[in-house]
């Protein structure tokens, strides 16, 4: 079930917001299985045998789980229990590893060996890299005696909680579970219901107003390069800087929506993203880019590797293998893996930066300097992560370059003829708002848009209650119109991952 | 509780300036105001020419691929080309013509595929109710309180943009290259070239073929003037469909139409690049047969035609 369906809001949440508080008026057992029945349902209206598969995985991680919160440990012992562990992290992996890779695997070794392999038809269940992650990350500190829960009513509903279950915010245990046994969590709080209620119908706002938006203006350069256009300067940057924006406002939203669902229900999560576009370097972006993956994969990737403990040499080969496998994460393909070692590359460069120029200089100058690089490091890469093939990504950069020139509609030049002196006029641009006037102008506007919300406006979390409500009053006609009478639900760009 | 309740406060000031923006404060002169324009332009003709008269009634199809001054020439007959646009809900096209009919007058149908297939939720959201949510929105109520609604939120963030866009750019002096000031007398766009049209032929070809006319919105809207009832006229009905002559569609539906008698007509046709023509004649009522008997194919008598003539038309003529 998607957040910006309407079956989802005008029937699904008011619903299971309704019987929780009434159930949790009487028994907190109770809201808590209305709960969990409640996510399954959530979970299961996708594709409802994945249930199972959901249920399977829970009840074996919480056996593990289980078996490393009471091993009782000694120097006899620590080597078992370490298997146990290893044997918990391996079903998880396996799991995923034959969903999500299987396939791509197969393509590899048929590649190599020039052998036939063929993976069969393997749908990937919904969400399944982020419970996975959440259930490893379980395991982890159930071996390191940070967990002590007996019940497994209380793991399923850290595992099946809907607001975070399909993209996220990835949390941990000990971040959920605790709220959960606060009486106060079931009685109506009517500030956390108006805060909740604000955050997510802004993060709404963010998914159907912008992001939805700015994919037409993606999909229209990618597609046509998909498709073997070759695509001029401004249908390129246009289509990078659109996705860019989409990405930022779809996921962002959908973490919005989850911190604000989940808010209303009395459960606060960690945040997920933090004005990332601001960032004047790469390290910085990752600290403000879905914050919860870059910490998962920081303790339970980059630590256990050996982390900056082992010279730097292996420092910058850590932080390049964590980042390679956080772009396989994403997905199964070269394009992620690519990615991901571009953005490894990134960062160790900003690392190497640091240790040779002993920090940031240039005062205010500089920052914007480092700001503008960063952005566009971090566009450059974008493509990539958006390209179907790496075909496809390498002619959105033949256009980025200029390689193919740079169109305007004839018409838009005879109004801005300024622009004859870096394009071309053609009668049609394909890919460009279908070459009207005020459409371009309008593709132009919306980008300009996009870019200074991104680029200038604070994070939901660092802003006032009358900044939100302002928000609020500005938003949420437009976010009514997209919800109601919109005629297409699009889903959120990181339920593929 | 007080942020709850300024919270729903918020979001009802939301949509009260929403609905005033776009109701009373910006406009859209040259994609929306145009069609306004324009359909006062082919009234104020249809309102001073003499029966019996022509009507070419359908979207861009008329505006563009018919010339009601040949046909004036042709058959000397006063003759009104009230195509503009295929996104303008034919209903409303209809209605305001149907107050200019007249016994003896003739319609003529050249709609365009998806006109015949278009959804009653299309039609709401069709570019006139933009316009006429702005400048006429009591008109919107012969559409219901649904038709009232949809009107009012058929703006997205991206029509404000290009909203102000338009209103900058009339503001500076700019005007659209079509529009009133490139119609004919009769309502034709005149200097539109082949050339021009060129251009369109590949999103045109793209564009899938409609399907085959059934009971939708838009036949009903059609069916209204055909049968005559709403407007209280009985009248007396002929419809002929012609084989489309387009060299590239003649595939699907088209394939099946017929092609009437009507030589003098067809003749001034002949060369006008369509998909399909059809016809009928506004005739005074007969006395002897109920006047829903009266729909004739051909010369033909084709039995009743109730309440959904054109769906039946294409189930009995088409096939």
């Amino acid at each position: 079930m998607l957040f910006n369906s309407p079956t989802f809001l005008f029937a699904f949440l008011p619903v299971v917001f309704a019987l929780f508080f009434l159930f949790g008026n009487f028994s907190a057992l109770a809201a808590r299985w209305w709960l969990i029945l409640a996510s399954l349902f959530f979970y299961a209206w996708w594709n409802p045998p994945y249930v199972l598969l959901l249920l399977v995985s829970a009840m074996f991680n919480y056996a593990t789980g289980q078996a490393l919160q009471n091993w009782k440990l000694s120097e006899d012992t620590i080597v078992s229990k370490k298997v146990l562990l290893y044997l918990g992290l391996t079903f998880n992996v396996v799991l995923l590893g034959y969903f999500k890779y299987f396939a791509f695997l197969l393509s590899i070794v048929a590649g190599v060996s020039g052998l036939r392999f063929e993976a069969g038809d393997i749908v990937l269940p919904l969400a399944i890299s982020f419970y996975t992650f959440q259930k490893i990350a379980y395991l982890v500190d159930s071996f390191f005696g940070k967990i002590k829960e007996k019940s497994f009513l209380n793991y399923l509903l850290f595992v099946a909680f809907f607001p975070p279950l399909i993209a996220g915010p990835i949390v941990h245990y000990s971040e959920v579970l605790p709220q959960f046994r606060d009486p106060g969590t079931y009685r109506v709080n009517a500030a956390n219901v108006a805060d909740g209620l604000a955050i997510f119908l802004l993060g709404l706002a963010k998914k159907i107003v912008l992001a939805d938006e700015f994919a037409r203006h993606a999909n229209a350069g990618f597609d046509g390069a998909a498709a073997g256009t070759d695509v001029s300067f401004i249908v390129a940057w246009m289509a990078a800087l659109a996705y860019t924006l989409q990405l930022y406002f779809d996921f962002s939203g959908y973490s919005d929506m989850a911190i604000g669902l989940a808010r209303m229900f009395n459960v606060r999560l960690p945040r997920n993203f933090n004005a990332p576009y601001q960032a004047t370097n790469i390290i910085e972006f990752w600290r403000r880019w879905h914050m919860t993956l870059f910490r998962f994969l920081r303790d339970y990737v980059y630590i256990p590797l050996g982390g900056n403990r082992r010279g730097l040499a292996r420092r910058y080969a850590n932080v390049l293998l964590t980042m390679v496998i956080g772009g396989l994460w994403h997905g199964a393909a070269w394009t992620f893996v690519l990615w991901g070692t571009l953005h490894g590359l990134y960062l160790v460069v900003n690392h190497l930066w640091r240790t040779l120029s002993g920090g940031p200089h240039g005062g205010r100058l500089g920052s914007v300097f480092a700001h503008v690089v960063t952005l566009f490091a971090v566009i450059v890469a974008w493509v990539l992560f958006r390209s179907a093939d790496l075909a496809t990504a390498f002619r959105l950069y033949k256009g980025m370059v200029g390689w193919n020139g740079a169109l305007f509609p004839e018409h838009f030049l005879t109004i801005f003829p300024s622009l004859r002196r870096i394009s071309v006029g053609v009668s049609i641009v394909p890919g460009l708002a279908d070459s009207s006037i005020v459409g371009t102008i309008e593709s132009f506007a919306m980008l300009g848009l996009g870019i200074s919300i991104a680029l200038f406006t604070p994070p939901l979390h660092r802003m006032s209650e009358r900044t939100l409500l302002a928000l609020v009053e500005l938003s949420f006609a437009f976010t009514f119109q997209k919800a109601v009478f919109s005629p297409h639900i699009s889903p959120f760009l990181y339920f593929q991952f | 509780m007080h942020r709850l309740l300024a919270l729903l406060i918020a979001c009802g000031a939301s949509v009260a300036v929403y609905l005033c923006v776009f109701g009373f404060l910006v406009a859209r002169p040259f994609v929306v105001d145009d069609v306004g324009e324009m359909m006062n332009y082919k009234l104020a003709y249809a309102r001073e020419a003499d029966s019996p008269k022509i009507f070419v009634i359908a979207g861009s199809n008329a505006r563009f691929s018919h010339s009601c001054a040949v046909i004036e020439a042709r058959l000397h007959r006063s003759c009104i080309n009230a195509g503009i646009a295929a996104g303008i809900g034919m209903d409303w096209v209809v209605d305001n013509f149907r107050q200019y009919l007249r016994p003896g007058d003739v319609v003529y149908l050249p709609l365009e595929y998806g006109q015949y297939s278009v959804t009653r939720a299309a039609m709401l959201t069709s570019a006139d109710a933009a316009y006429r949510f702005r400048h006429h929105k009591l008109s919107l109520l012969a559409r219901g309180t649904d038709g009232l609604v949809r009107a009012a939120f058929l703006f997205d963030l991206p029509v404000l943009i290009h909203s102000l866009g338009e209103m900058t750019l009339h503001a500076a002096g700019g005007h659209r290259s079509g529009g009133v000031q490139t119609l004919n007398k009769q309502g034709d766009e005149v200097g539109h070239t082949d050339a021009q049209a060129k251009i369109y032929e590949p999103a045109e070809l793209a564009n899938p073929l409609g399907q085959s006319p059934r009971a939708t919105s838009g036949t009903r809207g059609i069916s209204r003037v055909v049968s005559g009832k709403r407007s209280g006229r009985r009248g007396r009905a002929s419809y002929h469909v012609c084989r489309p002559a387009h060299r590239r569609q003649q595939r699907g539906p088209a394939e099946r139409f017929l092609c009437p008698p009507r030589r003098r007509i067809r003749g001034t046709f002949q060369s006008q690049p369509i998909s399909a023509r059809g016809f009928f004649r506004y005739a005074p009522p007969l006395t002897r047969a109920r006047p829903d008997r009266a729909f004739r194919n051909g010369g033909r008598s084709a039995g009743p035609i109730p309440a959904q003539p054109l769906a039946w038309i294409s189930r009995t003529i088409f096939t």
